[in-house]
């Protein structure tokens, strides 16, 4: 405080005038900053809490001012710029009423009673002036005492603000923290599940988002940034792309999501299957705005299906020989007990007749004749326990039928890289129901598309086609044809097809094609396989259907 | 012995099989008693001859391997040949070990069973004869007196006249009547003999 008087008193040395007096306040005042950041804490606290200190503050202002006037101030200039700078002090430090406390002692002292200079008191003590004086003092100590109370106000809200800062500041951290956390945790499930995410904006065909797995999943280097959707694109088997395009274009058509599966081909060559499901996003007008969407790594679980599809194969490959082998032994059986018996009496006769007793002879002749008969009504049972074996028919739809049996073989056409046409006449007008086991149609249908799927997977050039086409023939029997892209017939093989253990692959029975003739013949239909024009082979069946049932229908 | 004391039994449960079975035995002239099932045949009081059985592996009920089973175990003794319209090889390891002659896959020539027939009745046979001597050297075994038993028990295992006397307590000259008395009833021609005897007959020799 006294470093701050001294530096007023040193600024105002040659100071008389009002306004300079002013300026001089100003200054101060200016100047409060750097003086309150001298003055100690324990004193600023002093002085804020304790009334009594304030106002003893304003009295040492005056007194001060007093001292300095009467000392020596007074003699080289006018005393009230020091009295005015006390003032100035009080309200700073001292509040409101201690600078009003020292603007009425300085009043008093300067315009009434000055110890030892009563004739500067006579001389200046004029009205005008004493009222300047007055305001003047007022005016400052008010002034000093408002911006003292808005720095105060300042300094609290700029506290607060501070504060609020400060656990804006902590909050914020703590979310990051937070949300890096989740992030880590979903990095992890991504990467747990071979799931990575994905975004890309409509209108711009620009990824918006690729996340770490998707990076891995595609192959992309983190570090080269977003893929183009170009890129992405690029990564697709190029056989795949096709059925992409067109399920993304329909997407965004209709305004829906979509859900796809397709291979992706690496760079180094490797390849993976990513089923991938892709959520629509629109703005507040309802115009689709973005696809975000997930892409997963179902490699695994698609060779997990293909061989368990595989094992199914031949698990029913074991299981119809299986069968097969068991009707052969209990065939067998059956047929050589007599035939055991036929051996045996046929040499007791022999014996018998060596022996010359022609009678036990002649018996064990006619026991072999009964034996040979006995074996003959084994056969003529197991005949025609194979033919009237009454099959359940119930009427039913060939088209129906088809398409089911091709939902059981698709994986099989996708598998081989078959594309499959159908062409099914579809009007039931035209394509009448046929009484027949449904169970029985469908092997016939399957074992005809196996067939050819098999006879196709060994053309390594060329395209693999399927095409499966239903209609009725001239005599209103139902017409399937089953026709393949495959090496085709030898004109020697068209006949021999249908024989029983005649086969023409590494592995085959050579039961199918004579099974199903027989199941197609149950059915009083027909089988026959024809070469095509082209290449490839053409396996027909026809179906007679049911007169009335047409009618009815009609 | 002669060859028609001897006996055929067949079990099979097929009839004609049966019949054409019976048939060829009778033809080389041996007797046959047919029967349809393992139960039949264990009913039936077989007369004591010589005889062996020819049974089906597959019957209904007691199957062939069964009977083969519950006839070891009640301790009758007779030699079996199998016959099977598909022998598997485990059953027929089965079979063979639980002391069967032979075992035949139909259809089988005629000399193949003819054969195992007459190989089985010799076998039958020896076997009678075997325990017909067992039997005989059992019945002279029992006509010894306790004390006899104890001397032949202690003679067998080579024990000097002096040494039994000790043992029983009595003297050598008592051991010496008691041995002759042995040697007699068993009908022995040396120690040797005796102890051949002692052997058949599965006595312990007992310290």
């Amino acid at each position: 405080m006294l470093n701050e008087a001294k530096h007023l008193l040193q600024g105002r040395q040659n100071c008389s005038s009002p306004i300079s007096q002013v300026g001089a306040i100003v200054t101060g005042i200016w100047s409060r900053r750097a003086v309150m950041a001298e003055v100690p804490h324990y004193l600023k606290t002093k002085l804020e809490r304790s009334p009594v200190w304030r106002y003893t503050l304003a009295l040492l202002c005056i007194a001060l001012a007093l001292l300095l006037h009467i000392g020596f101030v007074g003699t080289v200039f006018r005393p009230t710029g020091v009295f005015l700078a006390s003032i100035v002090a009080a309200a700073l430090f001292g509040g409101a009423r201690p600078g009003f406390l020292a603007a009425l002692l300085a009043t008093f002292i300067v315009d009434g009673y000055v110890p030892g200079r009563d004739s500067f008191t006579a001389a200046d003590l004029d009205l005008p002036r004493f009222l300047t004086f007055v305001t003047t003092g007022l005016a400052v100590g008010w002034g000093t005492n408002f911006r003292r109370r808005a720095e105060a106000a300042l300094r609290h809200s700029e506290l607060a603000l501070r504060k609020s800062h400060d656990e804006l500041e902590m909050k914020v951290a703590e979310k990051t923290a937070e949300l890096r956390r989740s992030q880590a945790y979903l990095a992890e499930a991504q990467s747990l599940t071979h799931t990575g995410s994905w975004g890309w904006r409509v209108a711009t065909r620009e990824v918006t988002h690729w996340s770490e797995e998707c990076f891995r999943l595609y192959g992309f280097d983190p570090k080269s940034g977003l893929p183009s959707l170009e890129q992405w694109t690029d990564r697709v088997h190029p056989e795949d792309r096709d059925k992409r395009r067109q399920t993304v274009r329909r997407a965004i058509m209709e305004k829906a999501d979509y859900t796809l599966e397709y291979r992706v081909v690496l760079p180094d060559g490797a390849t993976r299957h990513v089923h991938s499901v892709a959520h629509a996003i629109f703005d507040s007008a309802g115009e689709l705005v973005e696809f975000v969407g997930t892409a997963m790594d179902v490699t695994e679980r698609k060779r997990a299906q293909e061989t368990l599809r595989k094992m199914q194969v031949e698990l029913a490959h074991v299981a119809r020989i299986a069968t097969l082998g068991e009707l052969t032994a209990s065939i067998a059986h059956e047929i050589n007990q007599p035939l055991a018996a036929i051996v045996n009496n046929a040499s007791a006769c022999l014996r018998w007749l060596t022996g010359q007793n022609i009678e036990e002879g002649r018996r064990s002749a006619a026991l072999v004749i009964e034996d040979g008969h006995r074996a003959g009504e084994i056969i003529k049972r197991i005949r025609s326990f194979a033919k009237k074996a009454p099959a359940p028919k119930e009427r039913i739809d060939i088209n129906q039928t088809i398409r089911e049996v091709i939902a059981f073989a698709t994986m099989e056409l996708e598998t081989n890289g078959i594309s499959l046409e159908t062409r099914l006449t579809d009007d039931v007008h035209y394509l009448p129901l046929v009484s027949a086991d449904r169970i029985q149609l469908q092997q016939v249908i399957l074992n005809l598309i196996m067939n050819a799927v098999e006879a196709m997977s060994s053309v390594k050039e060329g395209r693999r086609e399927l095409l499966i086409r239903s209609d009725t023939d001239d005599s209103g029997a139902i017409l399937v044809d089953v026709r393949d892209s495959g090496p085709g017939l030898a004109c020697e093989d068209l006949h021999r097809l249908f024989t029983p253990f005649y086969t023409t692959k590494p592995q085959g029975m050579g039961m199918g094609l004579a099974i199903c003739r027989s199941i197609i013949e149950a059915h009083g239909g027909r089988l026959w396989a024809s070469a095509n024009e082209g290449a490839g082979a053409t396996f027909h069946f026809t179906l007679p259907t049911d007169g009335a049932e047409t009618a009815k229908r009609a | 012995m002669n060859e028609n004391e001897a006996i055929v039994f067949v079990v099979d449960d097929d009839a004609a099989t049966r019949a054409s079975l019976e048939n060829l035995i009778r033809s080389v002239g041996l007797s046959v008693h047919a029967f349809e099932s393992g139960q039949e045949f264990l009913r039936v009081k077989r007369a004591e001859r010589p005889g062996c059985l020819v049974l089906d592996v597959r019957l209904k009920g007691l199957s062939g391997l069964d009977l083969q089973k519950r006839m070891a175990t009640a301790g009758v003794e007779i030699p079996i040949i199998f016959i099977s319209g598909h022998g598997d090889i485990p059953m027929t390891v089965q079979a063979m070990k639980a002391g069967a002659v032979e075992f035949l896959t139909k259809p089988f020539r005629d000399q193949e069973l003819l054969d195992a027939i007459y190989q089985a009745l010799e076998r039958d046979r020896n076997a009678r004869e075997q325990r017909a001597r067992v039997g005989e050297l059992q019945s002279r075994y029992e006509s010894l007196t306790p004390r006899e038993r104890e001397v032949m028990a202690r003679v067998v295992a080579g024990l000097l006249n002096k040494q039994i006397a000790g043992e029983l307590g009595t003297s050598e000259a008592t051991v010496k009547i008691h041995r002759h008395q042995v040697m007699e009833k068993m009908a022995a021609d040396s120690l040797a003999d005796l102890v051949r005897i002692a052997d058949r007959l599965g006595i312990a020799v007992s310290k």
